[in-house]
């Protein structure tokens, strides 16, 4: 009477499977009887269950629809589609394993020794990209964000639940030391759970550390990475309902690395047969799935191994043929699955060949932590001789418990093209001999010649044997051979999981939905959200509505919001001398209640940022920065303060103020309306700034003119920030104000001919030849960038930022090329319409012996030339009268 | 074709010699390049070629072995079209299948502002003569159909500048192959031979000392990546180079789906799909100087999200690998080739940053030249060390920040 209440189904390649609980994938398709798991990558050989650990490449398959998913360390769930890969039709029969009959035309590195004129590598190349690659990428449009990032701290963290990390986690805990266990299983006790001969030993251990309080057991998860600092990159899998996997970010005092060993096949003829498996899998279906494996076996080993792996299988009902050394063995034989062996004393028949291999530790993150590994024949294995202070290792993976299952180097090697060192790629012994003998003979070499151990498995399988028999070959020993560089993540790991949420945040200014109510179009600049135009009634298309904006500031008022500049409070006795030496402007002599513009350069004088800085006080600066560059401003006049011993205290105020730009022809009656501060010229001249209350809101008001009319920057405790925007909306109705986006202040500041750094400079513009050489007071004793700026003053300019107004209506765009007798002579930086001119105009990089005022460029405009005259002044108001009214 | 069933050494092992006219320092894709190109188009066979560790271990098998001339400057863009027409003939003058894969390459813009740099390139690009164009959505869904091009990113992409030319090559490839071409042409190669010291008597380079002894030399040539500021002062040689690591990192194989190489800046990741089906990807440099060759959690993270954001669907894909490079950064991001201020026969080809396995066989090339003619190639001059006293900085900062 069997008990079905622990019974459910998938579908497997549209068929019904029937799962227990604890089944992984496999272990259900290998009960129902399935034998080939997945086709190999380049022969499409078929390969079923070797390993059972997650730690090989032969089961890999696409469960609901994540390709290359491990279907042996996977739960079956209800329900769950999974599907074969990497074969065509199907599994059994894969019309591309037709490819192994031609395996001696493809020696290794044949792809290098053919196809060397261009076009007929051109030809092939698409083809064997087709049958390259394993699982099938997701379609378009899937893909989840279900993944999480976690952070943690740990005194000690132990990886690997087996019985020396369940050790070494009990111990350190004994003292209330907070230590956090890793494992990767659905339980504790690594190889005791289907060793069972020990088994009471591990329950025990599990206990002890349960009852401990400050130990910490983290199940299911895999350490994929020990970096710089103790941080290890930990992945829990399907940590609630809602999460595919977690990230934890764990940084550890101490790491104690428990990983244990695993074991790897032997090197025959056909040793890749579905049948041909690891003792510790066989071990994994009967302990742990209570699978019978097979009818008849032949187990593959020396030394002690088998007598408990004999005593496992005849438990299980399983007939033992042989046990066999490795040196015995010639070839499995069988088409798709092993159904007898080949020895040096004859043949034998039986469905499951059982290789008691060599068991290798799993020391990726020893090496990663930046581990010595050393060669010890003894155990047959590289161990731990010198490791980073705070890591070490227990265990297996330290060599505790390891015995050599093999002569290693070997004394022989069977080359031959169907005996597999590198299951991911299809590496043969043989493939490796003849790498070797064209020169590929050191282990780096040989790995990228080869592209063993680069395949999914990442050298777990591979790795020993390829070493041994590069040894083998070279007639160097195993220590002079070495090991390849391990790298994270070992595991691999997802890139959902690395990525994480993805919260992508944006930044909105505090006027925001007041602009959406207005019709903003959006635009992304840096982190933030601006309106780039208003949508109205009035205009159907971008350009009517940039026009309408326009001509509000031109002729009325208009108001924009500008509170995603960068701004900076910069206080202290020293201040205005930090200024004075990172700008290139003076500003220990501003005087209170002034406004100066500055940009900054670095050492080379190429223009990093600009802004206005406003004196409030003798010891107190306001700088603006642009929107995109405030924390490197920031951190750039951070960086010029330590070690000075200066007196000075930045503090970005960005998110706490709001700002708006009001400009235009009334904006004088607009702004007295709503504040008792003199506004007349002569009370608050140009560039001057002030603080006071705007309907009743503290304010600093600087009056500067970006885009070429009257106007007072205002600049305000953010969350004030939509009442005063409505306030100077409502106050401005009876002058038709209009608020104005990024594209109306571009097109306006441009006929004033203001350059916008990062817009019309880039990484190679100093002053001199934008024409701001004003900006740069060489006078002064030191600045940054002064040096070449005083180089640059005096030397002839190669290239200038010029003003540039069409001959004609076209209108080039933003980067057009410039052309001077056919020759590429400069670029366009910006370039607009101008109602103001009738005509496009722009600022242009122009080299500098085409640059005099008045001359003839030629500007590349949709596919065509056409015809542009340089222009020294600006495009409107040249004086600058407007500013100062 | 023949070549399949020969197995023949690719290069083979010498004792060094007391001399050799010429010492170059680094067996990475530039130094075995400029060995090739001394001795087949010069004669200049007496060569002898030094690494500390095995033929291109250092950044020749650690790029992402983009290949493309789409740069910006009237400096740049020559230069690197030298570079892939060089390439497109290197598999055929070799005798050995480079894996050259001009499948195209897309450079994504995802603001305003990098439209209109993208266009300067398109335009400079188009008028000297390099195929490549701004496209739109519309037609980068035709070429890159498993993208996310609709507007629910956080950077959507708006536009694109194509680069039909571009592509992929094998970088180890090229290492052999230029390697076994040195060999058959008397060169000679020597890994794990590490350059310790460079003897210097009145401002002459007189021999180089190594690991395996110390060899004279006519004439010097660093062509190091990584550590050519360190090699350089060796010799007492200055130059203005800062070192930043640039990471990247390899996925499980997937069948074909992306056969472009994309590229984007604002989120600071580039994306390809091998031959084999891998998925390859690299970050911009690390913001901070350093000579570890370890990668770091949070640029792996970086690098994994900002595929996410242009391949949400692979989600479930595997990292399998991550590593680092050191690129040696000047401060107009342009190589340094020339003859070194301080020592007369101290040749440098160094200061590559991101791009030098790109431009290898034309720097090879050209450094070859002006060796053996003592005179400067017209299209390396801007590249000259001396710019660096005289304020003549060439910007491929702008264009090449993410760029590889």
């Amino acid at each position: 009477m069997a008990d079905n209440s622990d019974r459910f189904t998938f579908q497997f390649d549209g068929r019904t499977i029937e799962a227990r609980s604890g089944d992984t994938v496999a272990s259900a398709l290998y009960r129902a009887g399935r034998r080939i798991f997945t086709r190999s990558f380049k022969y499409h050989r078929p390969r079923g269950l070797l390993c059972l650990a997650g730690k090989c490449p032969n089961c890999m398959m696409n469960v609901d629809g994540t390709p290359n998913v491990r279907a042996c360390i996977t739960p079956a769930r209800e329900g769950m589609t999974v599907r074969h890969q990497n074969a065509y039709p199907s599994l059994e029969n894969d019309w591309l394993s037709l490819v192994q009959r031609f395996d001696r035309l493809m020696p290794v590195g044949w792809y290098y020794k053919t196809m060397t004129h261009q076009w007929s590598w051109h030809a092939a190349e698409s083809y064997i990209r087709q049958v390259a690659g394993l699982g099938v990428a997701p379609q378009p449009g899937g893909g989840s964000k279900d993944y999480e990032h976690a952070w943690m701290h740990a005194e000690v963290a132990v990886i690997g639940g087996g019985p020396a990390g369940l050790q070494a986690a009990v111990e350190m805990a004994h003292d209330g030391s907070p230590v956090v266990l890793i494992d990767d299983q659905p339980e504790l006790g690594g190889h005791l759970r289907y060793q069972k001969r020990a088994g009471a030993v591990a329950s025990a251990l599990v206990d002890q550390l349960r009852a401990t309080p400050s130990a910490q057991i983290i199940s299911r998860s895999y350490c994929f990475g020990l970096y710089e600092g103790n941080l290890l990159g930990v992945v829990q899998a399907n940590p609630h309902g809602g999460a595919i996997e977690r990230l934890i970010h764990l940084r550890a005092k101490r790491v104690v690395i428990a990983t244990g060993a695993y074991e790897v096949p032997f090197t025959f003829e056909n040793n890749d047969l579905p049948g041909v498996m690891l003792s510790t899998a066989v071990q994994r279906l009967i302990h742990l799935h209570g699978i019978k494996p097979g009818e008849r076996a032949v187990v593959v080993a020396t030394g002690a191994p088998p007598d408990e792996v004999a005593e496992d299988l005849s438990q299980a009902g399983v007939e033992l043929v042989s046990i066999l050394a490795p040196s015995e063995v010639i070839a499995a034989t069988g088409a798709t699955h092993v159904t007898g062996l080949r020895t040096k004393s004859g043949e034998l028949s039986c469905d499951l060949l059982v290789m008691c291999g060599q068991r290798v530790p799993d020391a990726g993150l020893l090496h990663q932590a930046g581990g010595k590994l050393v060669w010890n024949q003894d155990r047959g294995a590289f161990l731990p001789a010198e490791l980073p202070a705070n890591v070490s290792a227990v265990g297996e993976v330290a060599g505790a418990w390891l015995a050599r299952a093999m002569p290693l180097p070997p004394e022989r090697v069977s080359f031959h093209k169907r005996s597999f060192v590198c299951f991911c790629s299809d590496v043969s012994t043989a493939d490796l001999r003849d790498a070797m003998s064209e020169g590929f003979d050191h282990i780096e070499t040989l790995k990228r010649y080869t592209t063993l151990t680069m395949g999914p498995c990442q050298g777990r399988m591979c790795q020993l044997a390829g070493i041994a028999i590069c040894a083998h070959e070279t007639g160097r020993t195993m220590t002079e051979t070495g090991v390849t560089t391990a790298r994270p993540p070992n595991p691999s790991v997802s890139l959902g999981a690395l990525a994480g949420p993805r919260h992508h945040p944006f930044r909105r200014t505090p006027m925001h939905d007041a602009h959406d109510q207005s019709g903003a179009a959006w635009m992304d600049m840096g982190d933030w959200k601006r309106p780039r135009y208003y949508k109205t009634a009035s205009c159907q298309s971008e350009q009517a509505c940039v026009e309408e904006e326009y001509r509000a500031v031109r002729e009325r008022v208009g108001i924009i919001d500008v509170s995603t500049l960068g701004k900076l409070d910069v206080k202290g006795r020293d201040a205005g001398k930090l200024l004075d030496k990172v700008y290139t402007n003076r500003f220990s002599d501003l005087k209170p209640g002034r406004v100066r513009y500055s940009v900054l350069c670095d050492e080379a004088g190429i223009m990093l940022d600009d802004g206005t800085i406003s004196r409030l006080a003798d010891d107190h600066y306001f700088i603006t920065t642009t929107t995109g560059n405030l924390d490197f401003v920031q951190q750039w006049l951070e960086w010029w303060l330590v070690g000075t011993g200066w007196d000075v205290h930045i503090t970005n105020v960005t998110g706490g103020r709001a700002a708006v730009n009001l400009a235009g022809p009334q904006a004088r009656d607009v702004l007295h309306a709503l504040t008792a501060c003199d506004l007349s010229s002569r009370a608050f001249p140009y560039m001057a700034c002030r603080e006071a209350d705007v309907a009743e809101v503290p304010a600093l008001l600087l009056r500067i003119g970006f885009v070429g009319e009257t106007g007072w920057e205002i600049h305000f405790p953010a969350e004030y920030g939509e009442f005063l925007w409505l306030k100077l909306l409502e106050a401005g109705k009876p002058f038709d104000i209009r608020p104005f986006g990024v594209e109306a202040q571009r097109l306006l500041r441009l006929e004033k001919r203001h350059v916008i750094v990062g817009v019309d400079t880039d990484a190679l513009s100093n002053p001199y030849e934008a024409g701001m050489a004003w900006v740069a007071k060489l006078e002064k004793p030191d600045f940054i960038g002064r040096n070449a700026l005083s180089r640059q003053a005096a030397a002839a300019a190669e290239q200038r930022l010029v003003g540039f107004i069409m001959n004609d209506a076209s209108l080039p765009q933003d980067g057009a090329a410039i052309l001077v007798g056919g020759a590429l002579a400069g670029r366009v930086t910006s370039a607009r319409y101008s109602p103001g001119n009738g005509k496009a105009v722009g600022l242009a990089w122009v080299s500098a012996k085409s640059s005099a005022a008045g001359a003839e460029i030629e500007i590349r405009v949709n596919g065509g030339t056409a015809r542009a005259r340089i222009v020294e002044e600006a495009f409107y108001d040249p004086a600058g009268d407007r500013l100062r009214m | 074709m023949m070549q399949l069933f020969r197995k023949q050494r690719m290069w083979r092992s010498h004792q060094l010699k007391a001399a050799y006219d010429v010492v170059i320092i680094g067996a990475g894709v530039h130094g075995l390049g400029i060995a090739y190109y001394l001795a087949s188009r010069h004669g200049i066979r007496n060569v002898a070629v030094l690494d500390r560790g095995y033929l291109g271990c250092g950044n020749s098998g650690r790029n992402t072995a983009i290949i493309r001339s789409n740069y910006r400057t009237p400096e740049g863009i020559p230069f690197y079209e030298e570079s892939v027409q060089l390439y497109r003939q290197l598999s055929r003058e070799l005798d050995w299948n480079l894996l050259f894969s001009q499948c195209g390459h897309l450079t994504l813009a995802h603001t305003d502002s990098s439209v209109a740099g993208l266009r300067v390139r398109a335009e400079n690009n188009q008028v000297l003569g390099v195929d490549s164009r701004v496209i739109y959505r519309d037609e980068i869904r035709r070429l890159v159909p498993a993208m996310d091009l609709s507007d629910g990113p956080r950077f959507p992409v708006m536009a694109a500048l194509y680069h039909p030319p571009g592509g992929i090559i094998r970088h180890d490839a090229v290492v052999w192959g230029y390697a076994r071409a040195c060999d058959r042409l008397g060169v000679e190669v020597h890994p794990y031979t590490e350059v310790t010291g460079v003897r210097v008597a009145r401002r002459k380079a007189a021999s180089v000392i190594t690991s395996r002894g110390a060899i004279a030399a006519g004439t010097v040539v660093n062509a190091t990546a990584g550590w050519a500021s360190m090699v350089a002062k060796l010799a007492g040689v200055t130059l203005p180079i800062v070192s930043h690591p640039l990471q990247a990192c390899v996925t499980e194989p997937l069948k074909p789906f992306l056969d472009k190489v994309i590229v984007s800046a604002t989120l600071h990741v580039y994306v390809n799909q091998t031959d084999k089906g891998e998925l390859v990807i690299g970050a911009e440099i690390d913001p901070y100087q350093s000579y570890s060759l370890k990668g770091t959690l949070p640029t792996l993270e970086q690098m994994a999200s900002y595929t996410l954001e242009l391949f949400p669907q692979l989600s479930g894909l595997r990292v399998l690998r991550q590593w680092a490079g050191i690129c040696d950064m000047t401060p107009d991001y342009a190589p340094i080739i020339g003859v070194s201020r301080e020592v007369e026969n101290y040749y440098l080809d160094v200061g590559w940053g991101t791009y030098g396995f790109k431009a290898a066989p034309a720097a090879a090339k050209n450094t070859a030249e002006l060796i053996a003619t003592g005179k400067t190639p017209k299209i390396i001059q801007p590249f000259s060390p001396a710019r660096f006293y005289g304020g003549q900085l060439v910007g491929e900062k702008a264009a090449a920040a993410v760029s590889s």
